[in-house]
């Protein structure tokens, strides 16, 4: 029982803040922070930067795809060319492009922007592995 | 879902808010004053920050944004109380331990004890058993108990209140 009391009730505290609704974390947060104004501001700073490091990541991940689909256009690199085209099929504004060569870095991006592109860099690790 | 799409997903004030005070209740309830010279918000600051950095993987989980941050939040706070457990324990400490050799179920009588020294009424006492028992979803115990969550809610806010209080008597019994 030793630690379990313990955990049962980080546990409990967890699941209450989880659940509870917008009100009663209001109410909480009312008794608790002493000066609002700044934790508002630390607030704001923390949703800023947030933002702009997901802005960040998912940039960065565009850019290795890109460079990784460019990659294998250019040495013809048979599993991502695939992926490519499967993906490039599935886009109407380019379902009908059929010269991969003319693609510029901006239509690649246009074509993977919305798909899982942690999912997609797995996809290509896993066949630069077996390569 | 990526990352952009995840933020974007929710009210991240709200998000927040929820994770604030969850990162208050949670360092109260250890009974420590100091955390480092760190607020709650800083934690959750930190973790949000970890979790856009790709340091805490949100691609692979398989709840909501708000249960992964709400998640992450809880692990960090325990990595940081066992990296500092040194500290903590002295803090601790200081007040006398006593029933060492006590039992299980004498454990958690002198836990109801302690709370009822403080106040706490037979409502929030039945929660408190729930809880022992492991059963810590405020949603099942409204069902159990056949009422509003809402009122579980509230008899929680008061229990939630009260524990700080006894952390530090409650450390030396458990």
């Amino acid at each position: 029982m030793n630690n379990n009391i313990k955990s049962k009730i980080n546990e409990a505290l967890y699941n209450f803040y989880l659940e509870a609704d917008e009100s009663v974390i209001n109410d909480s947060l009312k008794n608790d922070i002493p000066n609002l104004d700044e934790y508002n501001k630390k607030k704001k700073q923390i949703i800023f930067l947030a933002k702009a490091k997901a802005k960040q990541q998912q940039n960065a991940y565009l850019k290795e795809l890109v460079d990784k689909f460019i990659d294998a256009i250019n040495e013809n690199i048979e599993k991502p060319v695939a992926v490519l085209k499967q993906l490039i099929q599935g886009n109407p504004s380019f379902a009908l492009y059929r010269n991969l060569d003319k693609l510029s870095n901006d239509d690649i991006i246009e074509i993977i922007k919305d798909k899982n592109l942690v999912e997609l860099l797995e996809q290509l690790e896993e066949n630069d592995k077996s390569h | 879902m990526n990352l952009t799409e995840a933020i974007q997903s929710v009210d991240m004030d709200k998000v927040i808010d929820r994770m604030n005070a969850y990162a208050i209740s949670h360092l109260k309830s250890v009974g420590a004053k100091n955390f480092n010279g760190k607020e709650p918000i800083d934690f959750v600051g930190e973790v949000i920050l970890k979790v856009m950095e790709g340091k805490r993987d949100w691609t692979k989980a398989q709840c909501s944004f708000t249960e992964f941050l709400l998640g992450c939040l809880k692990s960090e706070i325990s990595n940081f109380f066992k990296t500092h457990k040194n500290i903590y324990d002295n803090e601790l400490l200081d007040i006398p331990s006593s029933e060492h050799s006590s039992t299980d179920e004498d454990k958690r009588n002198q836990v109801f004890e302690l709370l009822k020294q403080e106040g706490a009424d037979d409502n929030e006492l039945l929660i408190f058993e729930y809880w022992v028992d492991g059963i810590t979803k405020p949603n099942e115990i409204a069902k159990d108990l056949g009422i509003e969550v809402k009122e579980v809610y509230n008899i929680i806010k008061r229990l939630v209140r009260r524990l700080p209080k006894i952390q530090t008597q409650v450390t030396n019994i458990i």
